[in-house]
């Protein structure tokens, strides 16, 4: 928990841009709150190690939505299986059912459908929301924030400097 | 472009997902143990321990080895164990969400058994597990009543009746002895008779002492048709009185034979028995075979109902997700046993289960289930064979036939010493020991059970702690049949069905115990029976008393009416026509005297 928090906080006071953190983040929602081993996973991963965001951010991310998807779990399960077995959608789930790709990638798992489905209708949102609040945080609390002796301390602290050596690798 | 790409980060994802396999390879094993532990823990509410699991990867086989689920409801014994079990799935049909086995092999599987340490409840079952063998063991206890108590029950129908006789007695008694003081008695009669010969003497001389004569005798006449009149009266009284009286007594004959009906029917004296005798013998143990079958059967419903419909009843599969599939070309089972060996580790020896096609969508691959059973390692050299197959159809109709055939079971030990016997003998009946033989078959539509199964306990041992001399009787006579058959037929819904038990102890117990029985009954019987004659006797000889009473009271109501009605229509009519004879001779002698004489 200490290191999620480091890896935040590294995020949030580096030079790294406001949307970098908050694409990491919502990447890491998605794959914090569907089930670890799926398809769509494998691709959440590659965007997030190879488009340009916060590596630290996105696991933080990952960590803290992994424990909301285990709350929210029977709840994507109710949505995915009204969905896949409402009438008005049988054709389609029929017919995506044909492609093995589809049924590797588990649509047809009520919890991986439900939950993918809200993690992705929530990304954008969550992307803008988080934009605006590490603007606001950067402008009116970091300043403030750095002036604490616990802060100074954890930034003096190895676990600091290992995560800050690592952004600036990347 | 390398604004927003690190293809650098390439390597890291490699590293990444490597690191991921690295783990899931070394850790697979660990990963599902505590899957299997904690999930299985979260689904039973009790303890769940597996000793190890070991994962193969090419061809994919899980090896679990001795498992162990606590039964919630008694935690010192597990609801289900086994030593080992090695199941090689076809991991890319599980990829596409399906768990096809190719073949299973589950090793001493236990129901049952006592588990090392006391497992831990998470969640108490509600409801109290009654037992079944406390149900069937609690045997009718038979006590013939006591026959001085008995009589003493006022609903007895002969004590009533003895009682209402005396009230009706006592009742026409005083009724009548109030009419016998207004009936003439002997002195009147006799004034009577002075008074008619009075008349009859007087000599008539003028008109003038005829009309007198006619006046005193007129006057008689009234007084005795009074008199008669009320000898009448007391005559239809006493018709009646003799009615209720015999009416009274008729129902005082008949009532021993109703009282008898009634206690024998209160006692149960008829139904003694046998076939709770039998339930108690065949019942018991199949009965307890049947609630502990059903008891696993609700254990594995939810993953035996695989249909989406009864899938979304199950709040509990619904919680963690499912898979839900649609057409496919070559449709397979959500989940499917090709081919595997169980060996069931029961108190009777070890039974060995060959499966084949085990699934519930069997419309997918058009083919039945099928298990065969088979043993020739059970207790005493016994040996079992049976087929079992289903098929449940798309509609969800649900067809099973089965069929079974044991040979020389051992049941309990072969050689019982004294201790053996003692600790058997918790209940009025239980069987000690005895050979089984036994053959049966069923058939199953939906949930609509059919089954007969048909058995032979060769040289039983049974045993009591009953007290009461015909219990010991009915064990003495069941322990010298060398062959007890029976016939177990079970009919209705599989959730509750109706057992019939068909058994010749009928026949051996209504041979020997129940002539013992019978005497006894039939003691009983003539003891009740004679108080019961006694107390009628007594009252009917009070009846005989008054009857005699009665009779002379008739006799003399008879000789006084007949008295009376002399006087009336035969003397003093006579008396009358007398002088009017004397009357007319006197004129026609005058007449003469005056006209030619």
């Amino acid at each position: 928990m200490l290191t999620t928090l480091a890896k935040l906080f590294i995020a949030l006071n580096s030079e790294n841009s406001p949307k970098q953190i908050s694409y990491a983040i919502a990447l890491g929602m998605i794959i914090g709150l569907t089930p670890l081993f799926s398809l769509h996973n494998l691709v959440i991963l590659f965007l997030a190690f190879v488009v340009r965001v916060h590596l630290g951010a996105f696991f933080a991310g990952w960590t803290v939505f992994s424990i909301l998807g285990l709350l929210f779990a029977p709840l994507f399960a109710s949505l995915g299986h009204g969905l896949l077995t409402l009438p008005a959608l049988a054709g389609l789930w029929d017919t995506l059912y044909q492609s093995t790709f589809m049924q590797l990638a588990h649509f047809h798992h009520t919890t991986t459908l439900g939950s993918l489905l809200v993690s992705l209708i929530v990304f954008y949102p969550l992307v803008r929301l988080l934009n605006h609040l590490i603007l606001k945080y950067r402008t009116h609390i970091m300043a403030y924030v750095l002036k604490f002796k616990i802060v100074q301390t954890l930034k003096a602290s190895k676990v600091y400097k290992a995560y800050s050596q690592l952004q600036g690798a990347q | 472009m390398k604004k927003y790409f690190r293809w650098q980060g390439l390597l890291g994802l490699i590293a990444f997902l490597a690191f991921i396999a690295a783990i899931i390879y070394i850790f697979a094993g660990w990963i599902i143990k505590t899957g299997i532990e904690q999930g299985g823990g979260w689904y039973l509410g009790a303890e769940v321990n597996v000793e190890a699991v070991n994962v193969n990867w090419s061809p994919f086989t899980l090896d679990i080895v001795e498992f162990q689920a606590t039964d919630p409801k008694a935690p010192e014994f597990n609801a289900m164990q086994f030593k080992q079990a090695k199941a090689e799935v076809d991991l890319w049909q599980y990829l596409l969400g399906k768990v096809i086995v190719d073949d299973l092999t589950l090793a001493e599987l236990e129901f049952g058994g006592k588990r090392a340490s006391v497992g831990e409840v998470y969640r108490v079952p509600e409801g109290k597990n009654t037992s079944q063998t406390e149900q069937a063991g609690e045997a009718k206890e038979m006590a013939l009543p006591d026959v001085k108590q008995l009589l003493k029950d006022a609903d007895l129908i002969t004590v009533s009746k003895a009682e209402q006789l005396q009230t009706v007695y006592q009742a026409e008694k005083e009724q009548l002895a109030q009419i016998k003081d207004n009936l003439p008695d002997e002195e009147k009669l006799d004034f009577y008779k002075q008074k008619v010969k009075e008349i009859q003497d007087t000599k008539v001389k003028t008109a003038e002492d005829l009309v007198k004569l006619k006046a005193r005798l007129d006057e008689l006449k009234a007084e005795i048709k009074a008199d008669k009149k009320q000898i009448s009266q007391a005559k239809d009284s006493l018709q009646s009185s003799k009615d209720n009286l015999k009416q009274a007594v008729t129902e005082l004959k008949q009532a021993p034979d109703q009282d008898w009906q009634a206690v024998k029917t209160k006692y149960q004296l008829d139904t003694f028995e046998v076939e709770d005798v039998a339930h108690i013998v065949f019942g018991e143990k199949g009965r307890e075979y049947y609630t502990q079958g059903m008891e696993i059967y609700q254990m594995l419903k939810p993953f035996l109902s695989t249909d989406s419909e009864s899938a979304t009843e199950e709040q509990a599969i619904v919680d963690v997700g499912q898979f839900i599939h649609f057409t496919e070309d070559a449709p397979q089972p959500d989940w499917l046993i090709k081919q595997g060996m169980v060996s069931v580790k029961t108190p009777q020896g070890l039974f060995s289960l060959d499966l084949s096609e085990i699934n519930m969508q069997h419309w997918k691959r058009n083919k039945a289930s099928l298990i065969e059973v088979s043993s020739n390692q059970l207790k005493g050299n016994g040996q079992i064979s049976g087929k079992i197959d289903f098929f449940k159809a798309k509609d969800g109709n649900f067809l099973s036939e089965g069929k079974w055939l044991l040979e020389q079971l051992q049941i309990g030990a072969a050689q019982l010493d004294e201790e053996t016997i003692q600790s058997a003998a918790k209940s009025a009946l239980s069987l000690a020991a005895a050979k089984l033989f036994a053959d049966g078959e069923f058939k199953l539509n939906n949930f609509d059970l059919d089954a007969v199964i048909k058995l032979d306990l060769l040289d039983p041992t049974f045993v009591t702690n009953a007290s009461k001399g015909w219990q010991k009787k009915v064990v003495q006579a069941l322990n010298d049949a060398a062959k007890i058959p029976a016939e177990i037929d079970i009919l209705g819904s599989v959730m509750s069905p109706d057992w019939k038990i068909h058994s010749q102890i009928d026949e051996i117990i209504k041979g020997s115990v129940t002539q013992q029985l019978d005497a006894k009954l039939t003691e009983f019987k003539t003891d009740l029976q004679s108080q019961l004659n006694q107390k009628v006797a007594s009252s009917l000889k009070l009846s005989d008393q008054q009857a005699g009473e009665l009779a002379n009271l008739d006799a003399w109501l008879n000789d006084a009416d007949g008295t009376l009605n002399n006087l009336l229509d035969t003397q003093l009519k006579s008396v009358v026509d007398q002088e009017k004879e004397k009357a007319k001779e006197k004129v026609k002698d005058k007449l003469k005297n005056l006209f030619g004489g």
